[in-house]
């Protein structure tokens, strides 16, 4: 008797506290989540007031720091980011090939690949590129900045460390990941294509031909924007763990962590919503 | 016990602080902080680790705010001034972190640049040649293309004061700075302070936990222990001061800080907090 009441009554303090502790776990991450979002629109609208209420960023010394972080992101990841593309583009094709066969439609293949790609796929390919490599970088670079006091350097130095340090990367951002999504979009529908040319035998002049027959500037108007939305995203999300970086050396790669799975999934379900919205 | 606090003011002050308390959390790091600092004179703040010397600078330049109190720099109140007001007296500080704190994706010229090229509207050459001058003045000419990485822990200070007093500030600040430095290259750290002093006419307020540092330098001295002020005075003042725990710091003893089991464990709780 006395072994059953050991065994029922530990099980349900144990579950008690577990509770207890699920619960406060919650509330705290709701309370820091919304902590969170109320650092990133303070960042936003501090970077919207650099860049239309204060007209230093005409400096050279500035549009040198954008230029530079425009190389950094965009321009040195065109290599990774067009191997991604055919590849995607290459896998896009089989699977398009193999599905309309059975309906002895082929050659839609074409069009399938290119709407895919320019409403779809290509913004997301870009946006998974930039949230892995460039979320990454501002956070680590922010974040190591502000543990090595240099955020407080510029502070006391009476330099905003948004204006100085945030805002290139989001003007490089917006700039390049628009850009990158182009590059992708017809790297993949090209990469679609020479499969197309060695399963089907087509020839790439009347791949083009289907792909552009099919396409709508609205296709890549819906591209551009999520891309848009997708660039804002990663670099708020980004810069915001960064900024907000304290201790040490394990806490720039905690950040780094958060920062990279925060912006993944804000990329997918702002993807969903604005195909919702724009799709229909 | 004697009140070692209570210094006279001195007429012109750089920097003024009115029974200042801080927090951090539940926990209180500054208590009760009244110090007056003189335009001209080399101030030190010392003390152990965790005394609460380091707040007490982050207070001083504006980068946290107290629980409560009033701090004065160069006559205006850090904590009710409009934010333009902090940005222009901003302008007159200068600062030497512990680490030196160079900005690691610019050279050491584009670093010491970067306050005129945010402040001014020099030209390029006036640009040039005043950093030329500065590095020249911290004993650092011709590393101007060298990347902070490149340098050792000495000249990287060096480079980050010649950044601190590339606009001629009233006011430089230094935290520890000859922390992790060998006594030789300290020595010449400290050379540099007192040369600013007698060149530049500068109020320089250094915190250090570096005794030999402190009083080769020092004008005058406060010394902290567990975010109280112990004593403030001159540094033949504070050797000859009686207070126990002052003559604890100098001779340089252990002190036991809690005893009691429990506080410990209280401590380690509002510490987790």
């Amino acid at each position: 008797m006395p072994q059953w009441k050991i065994i029922c009554t530990v099980p349900t303090e144990t579950s008690g506290i577990a509770l207890r502790h699920a619960t406060e776990q919650f509330g705290r991450s709701v309370v820091e989540g919304v902590a969170f979002v109320g650092r990133a629109f303070v960042l936003f609208i501090e970077c919207v007031y650099w860049l239309i209420a204060d007209p230093r960023w005409l400096k050279p010394v500035w549009r040198a720091a954008v230029a530079s972080e425009m190389m950094s992101v965009g321009v040195s990841a065109a290599p990774v980011a067009a191997v991604m593309a055919l590849s995607a583009g290459i896998m896009l094709s089989i699977q398009a090939v193999s599905s309309l066969q059975d309906f002895g439609a082929q050659s839609r293949a074409a069009a399938a690949i290119a709407v895919t790609m320019f409403r779809e796929f290509g913004p997301l390919i870009t946006a998974f590129l930039f949230a892995g490599r460039s979320a990454s970088a501002v956070t680590v670079r922010l974040g190591t900045m502000q543990i090595s006091q240099e955020i407080d350097a510029l502070r006391v130095m009476g330099i905003n460390p948004t204006h100085h340090l945030v805002t290139p990367v989001l003007i490089a951002m917006l700039v390049m990941v628009p850009c990158m999504t182009i590059f992708i979009d017809i790297l993949a529908v090209l990469g679609g294509g020479i499969y197309c040319a060695f399963d089907l035998g087509m020839t790439l002049s009347s791949y083009a031909q289907y792909a552009l027959a099919a396409l709508v500037p609205f296709d890549a108007i819906q591209g551009l924007i999520k891309s848009v939305m997708f660039a804002l995203l990663i670099t708020l999300i980004s810069a915001t763990y960064g900024l907000s970086v304290q201790g040490g050396p394990a806490q720039v790669g905690a950040a780094t962590t958060r920062a990279v799975v925060t912006a993944t999934s804000a990329v997918v379900i702002t993807d969903m919503v604005v195909t919702f919205l724009l799709a229909r | 016990m004697h009140d070692y606090t209570n210094q006279p003011p001195t007429p012109q002050a750089a920097v003024e602080v009115d029974h200042l308390y801080a927090h951090y959390g539940p926990r209180e790091v500054l208590h009760d902080i009244n110090l007056t600092i003189g335009q001209g004179e080399i101030h030190v703040i010392m003390g152990g680790s965790g005394s609460g010397k380091s707040t007490l600078l982050r207070h001083m330049l504006g980068l946290n705010r107290p629980s409560a109190g009033r701090l004065k720099l160069l006559g205006q109140d850090m904590n009710n001034s409009e934010i333009s007001a902090l940005q222009e007296l901003r302008r007159n500080i200068g600062v030497l972190f512990q680490g030196g704190a160079m900005l690691a994706s610019l050279t050491v010229a584009e670093n010491v640049q970067l306050p005129l090229r945010e402040h001014t509207r020099l030209d390029e050459n006036t640009i040039q040649i005043m950093t030329r001058m500065k590095l020249g003045v911290v004993s650092l000419p011709g590393f101007e293309n060298f990347m902070p990485a490149e340098l050792s822990g000495g000249m990287l200070k060096r480079a980050a004061l010649a950044r601190a007093i590339i606009m001629d500030p009233k006011v430089l600040f230094c935290d520890e700075p000859s922390a992790g430095l060998d006594p030789g290259v300290a020595a010449g750290i400290d050379e540099l302070i007192l040369r600013l002093r007698d060149a530049m006419r500068m109020t320089i307020v250094v915190v250090s936990h570096d005794l030999v540092s402190a009083f080769r330098i020092a004008d005058r001295l406060t010394m902290l222990d567990r975010g109280q002020i112990l004593i403030t005075g001159a540094p033949q003042e504070v050797q000859s001061c009686e207070h126990e725990r002052v003559q604890r710091l100098l001779r340089r003893e252990h002190q036991e800080d809690i005893l009691d089991p429990e506080a410990y464990l209280q401590q380690l709780t509002e510490t987790i907090d």
